[in-house]
């Protein structure tokens, strides 16, 4: 045990230390003269001197700095290494490194908003379900009544128009006036909304994303008090929200509050319809020092008490449930299983290069034989040789990581400008980025010193071999993992677009007017839908319309435990967009209890028998339709059900309609219909070839990082590679000669060679595929489009491997074909 | 008998002892632990240096300089009341242990 006092003179005597030298130095020689006359020998005085000062405690502190520096005289002495080493690591420790940043930016760090840690989303639970939005008036009560929250946000999304152009719609956010004065955010230009712009009695107004006032406005410093139609109603604008500000949900264009609901929406009750849970995303700030579950235990009786007066509206038994709201992304079962595949496939990256490097620091330390059997002989112990060494890697891994953090400053650079991540939550160098380079740094050094250092402590070149076959197969295995795996997503990717669908999407269109938005009901929604059949019918270049309550390439799911998807459609949809009938008939409109399954379900649900005819849920089959992949699109295991659309479904309907002409057109021919019909809707228009490339994006991109992945991986194994067959040629020149000299074929020399490095291979891309199987599967189950066992993306990433490993291969292998038997024996 | 080294592990508690009776510089201390030995004990200056070190850093004693007999500019090493500490706790070690051995010496 050191105490304070000892640790405080310990620091003091370094500090000072060449005073407290000195005066050692000083008074040794005061000994030596006073025990001149034949008193006893000093030794070797400075040695003497050292062992003394060495009770300081600061021994390691030199012989640490003794080994840094020549680490440091090594590594320059052999630049070519050296840069090849940086390099190496730079791109291991860089790849992991930035996505650790955004790991940090999106899951670590705190939104950039005031007292972010106070901040939760309500929900709503009760024994036979869970529900995640209110309706207003359910959000008013709680608002009311709690007493655990300092305040409250309702948040209200809608899709609407800006201006003239009718065509785009954007992202609007309706939400209580005291939303951005809470959270901290400061205006651009104007003003952000203030509590006075709740009142019931206010004129309309807005604010706008920084995005859409640069695009739209120019981005007019006085853009205060202008003003701006938001489908169609002036509203004016009183300021802006620069691009930094973070909330509950990116991409909005236009804030507007939420009593102006209903002057965006003509017709909308969203202020006083008690509808069963409607769409109000509830966030709050709990009150300081009170936990998640004190609150929750404070809150359970509101929602009994509301019970009493809305019987229909709160179930039996439910409760409120907090969650954290204060971070980007939550950190809850689904994302963390993924962030951690993320992450192992990431990893797998600087697994390789550390192999990678780890084969040449091996070869190097081969040629270092000489100076450790000397330094053990004149008595350095083993551990001091380790710690030499490990010295040695620890600053080869510091400046790789340091490389790497330039590396990983262009990835995330790269990665926020492809993924349009916004800018409030962008990743950046901090504290927590710095501890996990230098824990990169550390890690790395561990994985590529390891084998070598083992190696050089007890030299055998037999074991030489064989620990770099094993550091090739890993690098192979981990090269095999990240091409197989982004084969996958790739080949989930291209599935979407190649597989046909089941359905004609690229002439079709759909418009969906938001009915239940404005606030009709099933009577009203059925005269409007009435009005536009009639007007439809007579349109030029419309093929046929339909009515459907999950549109094409949508959100809105309703979806049972085995993966069938419940549609509600008019009659006519399967002809609008062509969905072959296989088997029985087709419902008519005023049929009950009757259904249509997709040749998918009725296979699966009844294999060997007739669907038709066949009961499910409560309703006869009566006939069997081809697959028509509308809404999970890349996800093979779903199958659909079809009845017929109810009054009930009508204000949640969409049209979809197919055309023989220009979809753009019949797209806006349709909305200026719609409008004709019911003057106060501003229909939302959609080509559902368009929807799907949106669609699509998303994975599109996850496929692209894992293809860069990939290539990075590839890479390091195919130098890795080429050095090793390099090696082997160089070190066996002699043998060849010898047996090109006896007759040897040039196939015979190719298999010598081959048969070295053919193990490692082979069991690498064995083990890489076994690893990519099981990668796979647990990808299947949480990203779309991807097959469990995919034998062509297997196949063409072990394929891929083969080709470019042979060819980084063949410039030795060819060296060793022109091999003259004469000059290499004369060599002797 | 000849002369032999300090028995190891003993070294810094004689030090501290001869120090007990007043400051000493470092020759005096190796001196005084040899005449006090009967000319038994020989103190290794590899060996006072280093545990001379060590009383400083642990606190034991405090370094001075000043001048000794012969007027050479020499470090006196005072005992603290850590290092009187130190020393009853040594002795009393010291005395357990010996005592033991001794016993098992006689019965054995």
């Amino acid at each position: 045990m050191v105490s304070p006092g000892e640790l405080w003179r310990r620091i003091w005597y370094l500090l000072n230390r060449s005073r407290f030298e000195r005066e050692l130095r000083d008074e040794m020689d005061a000994h030596r003269e006073l025990a001149g006359d034949g008193g006893p020998r000093f030794g070797n005085a400075l040695r003497l001197r050292e062992e003394a000062a060495d009770e300081w405690g600061w021994a390691w502190c030199d012989r640490l700095r003794q080994d840094v520096h020549f680490a440091c005289r090594l590594l320059v002495r052999a630049p070519l290494f050296t840069l090849t080493a940086v390099a190496i690591l730079s791109v291991g420790v860089g790849i992991n490194l930035a996505a650790f940043e955004v790991l940090d930016a999106v899951a670590l760090s705190w939104l950039p908003v005031s007292a972010p840690e106070r901040l939760v989303k309500v929900e709503h639970s009760h024994p036979k379900g869970h529900g995640t939005s209110f309706s207003y008036p359910e959000f008013a009560f709680y608002r009311e009544k709690a007493h655990v929250f300092s305040s409250t946000f309702a948040l209200v999304y809608g899709s609407v128009t800006l201006g003239d152009d009718e065509s785009r719609r954007v992202d609007g956010e309706f939400v209580t006036a005291n939303y951005f004065v809470d959270l901290g955010a400061r205006p651009l230009a104007g003003r952000l909304l203030d509590p006075a712009d709740d009142r019931p009695d206010a004129p309309p107004v807005a604010v706008l994303a920084e995005r859409v006032w640069r695009a739209r406005l120019g981005g007019d410093p006085a853009v205060a008090g202008r003003t701006l139609r938001v489908n169609g109603h002036p509203f004016s604008i009183v300021g802006v929200v620069p691009e930094t500000f973070v909330g509950f949900r990116d991409h909005t264009s236009v804030w507007m509050p939420v009593t102006q609901h209903r002057v965006a929406f003509e017709g909308s009750r969203l202020l006083d319809d008690w509808d069963d849970h409607g769409p109000v995303r509830f966030y709050a700030r709990l009150h300081e020092g009170l936990s998640l579950p004190a609150a929750e235990a404070a809150l359970a009786a509101l929602p009994g008490a509301l019970r009493t007066a809305q019987p229909s509206i709160v179930m039996e038994g439910e409760w409120l449930d907090l969650h954290q709201a204060g971070r980007y992304l939550p950190l809850d079962g689904a994302n963390l299983a993924a962030l951690a595949l993320v992450g192992a496939l990431v990893m797998l990256v600087l697994v390789a290069a550390c192999m990678n490097l780890g084969v040449l620091v091996l070869s190097r330390a081969l040629g270092r034989d000489r100076e450790f059997s000397i330094r053990l002989s004149v008595g350095a112990t083993r551990g001091r040789l380790v710690r030499q060494l490990a010295t040695e890697y620890l600053v080869l891994g510091a400046i790789g990581a340091a490389a790497g953090c330039f590396v990983s400053v262009i990835a995330t650079r790269v990665l926020v400008v492809a993924t349009d991540m916004p800018a409030g939550i962008a990743p950046h160098f901090n504290s927590r980025t710095a501890f996990a380079a230098a824990g990169l740094a550390v890690l790395a050094s561990l994985l590529f010193g390891f084998t070598p250092a083992l190696q050089t402590t007890r030299p055998a070149f037999s074991r030489h071999l064989r620990l770099r076959s094993v550091l090739v197969g890993i690098q192979v295995a981990a090269a095999c993992v990240l091409l197989i795996v982004s084969g996958l997503l790739v080949r989930g990717v291209t599935r979407v677009v190649r597989v046909p669908l089941g359905f004609e999407y690229r002439q079709s269109v759909s418009i969906d007017p938001d009915l239940a938005t404005h606030g009709l009901k099933a009577a009203q929604a059925q005269a409007f839908w009435q009005a536009m059949d009639a007007r439809v019918a007579q349109m030029p270049g419309i093929a046929g319309s339909a009515l459907t309550t999950l549109p094409p390439f949508g959100y809105r799911v309703s979806i049972d435990r085995e993966g069938t998807l419940f549609y509600r459609v008019s009659p006519s949809y399967f002809e609008t967009l062509r969905i072959p009938l296989r088997r029985g008939r087709l419902f008519s409109a005023d049929e009950r209890r009757v259904m249509v399954v997709s040749e998918t379900l009725a296979r699966r649900r009844w294999p060997g028998q007739d669907a038709v005819g066949q009961t499910y849920y409560d309703a006869t089959v009566i006939g069997v339709v081809g697959d028509a992949r509308t809404v999970r699109i890349g996800d093979g295991s779903t199958t659909e059900c079809y009845q017929p659309i109810e009054p009930g479904d009508l204000p949640m309907a969409v049209m979809v309609a197919r055309t023989t002409a220009s979809p753009g057109e019949a797209a806006r021919a349709l909305v200026a219909l719609a409008r004709g019909v019911d003057g106060s809707l501003s229909p939302s228009p959609l080509l559902l070839s368009e929807a799907l490339e949106r669609r699509i994006e998303d994975p599109r991109q996850v496929a692209m990082i894992a293809a860069a992945l990939g290539a990075c991986a590839l890479a390091l194994a195919v130098v890795g590679l080429s050095g090793m067959v390099a090696f082997t040629v160089s070190q066996r020149l002699r043998e060849i000669g010898v047996r090109v000299a006896l007759g040897a074929r040039p196939s015979h020399v190719v298999l010598a060679i081959g048969r070295q490095f053919a193990w490692p291979v082979a069991g690498g891309a064995i083990a890489g595929s076994a690893l990519a199987a099981l990668v796979g599967t647990v990808m299947s189950r949480e990203l779309f489009g991807i097959g469990q066992l995919d034998p062509i993306a297997h196949g063409g990433a072990l394929l891929l491997f083969a080709v470019v490993a042979a060819a980084a291969a063949a410039p030795s292998v060819r060296r060793a074909l022109r091999v003259d038997p004469v000059t290499t024996l004369r060599h002797e | 008998m000849p002369e032999n080294g300090v028995p190891p592990g003993t070294l810094v508690m004689l030090v501290l002892r001869v120090l007990h009776s007043g400051p000493l510089h470092g020759y005096a201390i190796a001196q005084r632990i040899h005449t006090l030995s009967s000319d038994h004990l020989r103190v290794e200056e590899g060996s006072l240096y280093p545990a001379l070190q060590r009383i400083l850093v642990k606190g034991w004693a405090k370094a001075e300089w000043g001048t000794s007999e012969t007027n050479r500019r020499v470090r006196f090493y005072r005992l603290t009341p850590a290092g009187k500490k130190q020393l009853e706790s040594e002795v009393g070690d010291y005395e357990r242990m010996n005592a033991a051995i001794r016993t098992i010496l006689r019965t054995a």
